[in-house]
């Protein structure tokens, strides 16, 4: 079974960009508009990892990883913050709201796969690069 | 999806934010801006950064950095939003749109012009200024950054009046020998191992070697001690990924740590106690280790350190009692060739072990865990990238189209359908004429529904002539503001298109033509600040536009002597003052005495009317002197468009009324 991933990010490019990286690299993807969505989302579409980010309309980033952690369902899940953002305390921040790491806009496809590979554990081969 | 269609939906998505942007900025300069309205301000530059940075579009992210910067000093009350201010940001605006286009276009905006608005900005933070230029210069341009980096500050949650750890992961921290009894101290009856641990004080290596540093390996590979606390476990973090990454990395051993197993009588389940000690080959560098523990710093005690270190396992804890009089604490054989083997194996082990010690979500704890079926994201989540405020779709343009050119046809068949039964002369009551007049009407409401979905709200059209008025009136030095009515009108998309360059054009003329100057303005007891208005609704099946200033009105006699003057008209010949206005709309007619910068640019008044007739419209003026002077345009709801649908126009015997105006 192919790895499961939940990306909520308010753009419409980055979450385009996202999917294109998970699909890419096998994974399942879903995503979701901003963080009011995403924790709606989240016991549905019931991900192996999170990818979230912090400036979003309705909930943000904070909310959902409180959202998640404080939930009922699933709630180890590892959460990874993608931002544009990379100040210590806003880090600081997640972190205490029970982020599982911190990944920097813009990404990099085959780093982010890493990352959620090392998160997840998952070493599921996937679809190679077309 | 390659990659150029995803930039194609970066820009896209990028006019939206743009747009959103303008009227945030609107309601901030109205004076109606709640916090939410500050939020998706500043979000919508935040988001053009974060789109920027993935294409690599440097100047924009740049820019985009500095404008939400001040967006967010204001949106957190830090700064004020004085009137200079918001003019920055209106300007601002203009700038970043200037900036996505030149994008767009992959050309590229003079640094000099750049540095301008950056200026400004700056100059809006006032001595505060802008943060750190180093930060500010590697802000996102680089490639992804994977860190908490946050060891030093972190203390662990689970952890409550524990100071900040000062266990980094760096052996040369832990190099005091007598740190190593510290291993033993820390319990009390009720404390979670991650308080113990959060003393801050590793395990250490007693007669180590302190030369040792991050870039250099040591001869006989690493020694890693790992102990995860609660926290890491509630983060999100699951330590079997990590130790296969160390075995992926060439761990020769990996060996559970028993140590600080606590006695039966003082066991908690809630308490992580495991951990493990891996071997690792010299050829791994300290950062490629360091690396791999990223995400978990200061969540969890971690020693790297050479190998070559003899390092001396104290006793593990004692649970009762105070260190001082601890009895010999229980030991456990955590060397034992017995014990030592693949993470693989380790982790069927963590799994039994885990099951009581600080997991109580048994999801984590039972890694690998079996997935039960699980519901693929359903097709309305996929399409939930289009839900807004108001759920939308959007739609390739060029698939809208096919449908309007097969209702198109459709019209027509059904038009010949019509007179075909009208030609038999059948008696009233048959069947096939009542069918016939259905289908009719049928056709008739999916035509105009079909077309409903071409139609837009003038409001981004109208938006952008606000940076035209500002424009146009710094040039001029005249103070003008745009009044707008009626921004939600629907109009056919190809108005909206082709209406800008219009529209930018007379409104340019209403600022520079068409107001007097302030002084003038204030001998004329007006207002000195000019009124240009724009305004759009649906009449009488017509979509009516006007633009008005409150100007001095057109001068007449002056508009007579020049098309004289041009020959454009005969001298002496009599014309109504209709007439005489629209001499205006005559080819390479100019009322401006000297061709001015902003306007006069050899383009008059004729290119809009023409822009207008295309579109299938009329254009109209009317002018009071003293008052100011009024355009109306008035356009079909669905304007013909060049070819493509020109049937639905030609044949006005058939058609629909809305197509046959023309």
């Amino acid at each position: 079974m192919s790895l499961r991933v939940l990306a909520i990010d308010d753009s419409l490019t980055i979450r385009t960009l996202l999917r294109q990286a998970m699909e890419n690299a096998g994974f399942d993807c879903a995503t979701a508009n901003d963080g009011a969505d995403g924790v709606s989302m989240f016991a549905e579409v019931d991900p192996d990892v999170v990818i979230t980010d912090i400036n979003m309309p309705r909930l943000d980033g904070f909310g959902v990883i409180e959202a998640i952690r404080s939930g009922t369902h699933n709630s180890r899940v590892p959460i990874l913050v993608l931002s544009t953002e990379s100040g210590d305390a806003l880090k600081a921040r997640a972190r205490a709201a029970g982020a599982t790491g911190w990944l920097v806009k813009p990404f990099e496809d085959l780093q982010l796969i890493a990352v959620l590979r090392r998160v997840t554990g998952y070493s599921g081969s996937g679809k190679a690069h077309p | 999806m390659s990659m150029q269609s995803i930039r194609d939906t970066f820009f896209e998505e990028c006019e939206d934010l743009l747009e959103a942007l303008a009227e945030g900025l609107a309601r901030m300069e109205s004076g109606e801006a709640d916090s939410e309205c500050l939020n998706a301000v500043f979000r919508a530059v935040h988001s053009i950064k974060g789109g920027a940075g993935a294409f690599a579009l440097d100047d924009l992210v740049a820019f985009a950095h500095r404008f939400e910067t001040v967006l967010d000093e204001i949106r957190s009350d830090r700064m004020e939003l004085t009137d200079e201010a918001m003019h920055v940001l209106l300007r601002s605006a203009d700038h970043l749109a200037d900036l996505v286009e030149a994008a767009h276009e992959e050309r590229s905006i003079d640094d000099d012009i750049t540095a301008g608005f950056l200026a400004n900005l700056d100059a809006c933070l006032g001595d505060a200024g802008f943060e750190d230029p180093a930060e500010d210069a590697d802000f996102g341009f680089s490639a992804i950054t994977l860190d908490f980096g946050l060891s030093a500050e972190f203390t662990d949650p689970g952890a409550p009046g524990a100071g900040p750890p000062s266990s980094t992961p760096h052996i040369s921290d832990g190099a005091d020998p007598d740190r190593t009894t510290e291993f033993g101290t820390g319990f009390e009856e009720t404390a979670s191992p991650g308080e113990a641990s959060a003393d801050g004080l590793s395990p250490a290596t007693p007669g180590s070697v302190p030369a040792t540093t991050e870039d250099e390996a040591p001869a006989q590979g690493w020694i890693i001690h790992f102990r995860p606390w609660a926290s890491l476990y509630t983060n999100g973090h699951d330590p079997f990924p990590l130790l296969c990454g160390l075995e992926a990395l060439g761990a020769s051993r990996i060996t559970p740590d028993l140590s600080r197993c606590p006695k039966p009588d003082s066991y908690s389940p809630e308490s992580p106690w495991l951990g493990w000690e891996v071997h690792l080959p010299s050829s791994v560098s300290h950062a490629e280790i360091d690396a791999h523990f990223e995400f978990v710093r200061g969540l969890c005690n971690l020693e790297i350190a050479p190998q070559n270190s003899p390092r001396v396992i104290e006793a593990g804890p004692s649970v009762l009692s105070n260190p001082d009089a601890a009895p010999p604490p229980p030991q456990m054989p955590i060397h034992s060739e017995g014990l030592e083997t693949s993470a693989a194996a380790v982790m069927a082990e963590l799994g039994a072990a885990t099951a009581g010690v600080g997991v109580s979500d048994s999801q984590t704890a039972d890694t690998p865990q079996p997935l039960a079926p699980r519901k693929r994201p359903s097709k309305a989540e996929d399409e939930s990238d289009n839900r807004g405020p108001k759920p939308t779709l959007r739609v390739d343009l060029e698939r809208v189209d096919r449908l309007i050119n097969a209702v198109g046809e459709l019209i027509i068949n059904q038009a010949m359908i019509e007179q075909s039964v009208t030609d038999l002369s059948l008696p009233a009551e048959t069947e096939i004429i009542s069918h016939t007049e259905d289908y009719r009407l049928l056709a008739r409401d999916l035509q105009e529904a079909v077309m409903a979905i071409r139609a837009q709200p003038v409001k981004p059209l109208f938006q952008r002539m606000s940076r035209i008025v500002r424009e146009a009136s710094e040039a001029t030095g005249k103070p003008a503001r745009l009044v707008t009515v009626g921004d939600t009108t629907e109009v056919d998309k190809t108005v909206v298109e082709r209406l800008a360059d219009p529209l930018t054009h007379m409104i340019r003329n209403a600022v520079d033509h068409g107001l007097e100057n302030s002084a003038a303005r204030a001998l004329a007891g007006k207002d000195p600040e000019g009124t240009i208005r724009l305004s759009a609704a649906h009449r009488s099946g017509s979509v009516i536009i006007t633009i008005s200033d409150d100007g001095g009105g057109l001068d007449r006699d002056k508009v007579l002597a020049k098309a004289i003057s041009r020959g454009l008209v005969t001298e002496g010949a009599e014309l109504s003052d209709a007439e005489i206005d629209n001499l205006l709309f005559l080819p390479g007619f100019s009322t401006a005495d000297k061709v001015s910068n902003l306007s006069g640019r050899g383009v008059g008044l004729d290119v809009v009317k023409n822009a207008v007739t295309a579109l299938g419209g009329r254009i109209a003026i009317s002018s009071t002197l003293g008052q100011g002077s009024e355009f109306t345009i008035s356009l079909p709801p669905h304007p013909r468009r060049d070819g493509r649908h020109g049937h639905l126009c030609s044949r006005p015997d058939h058609g629909d009324p809305h197509f046959i105006r023309h």
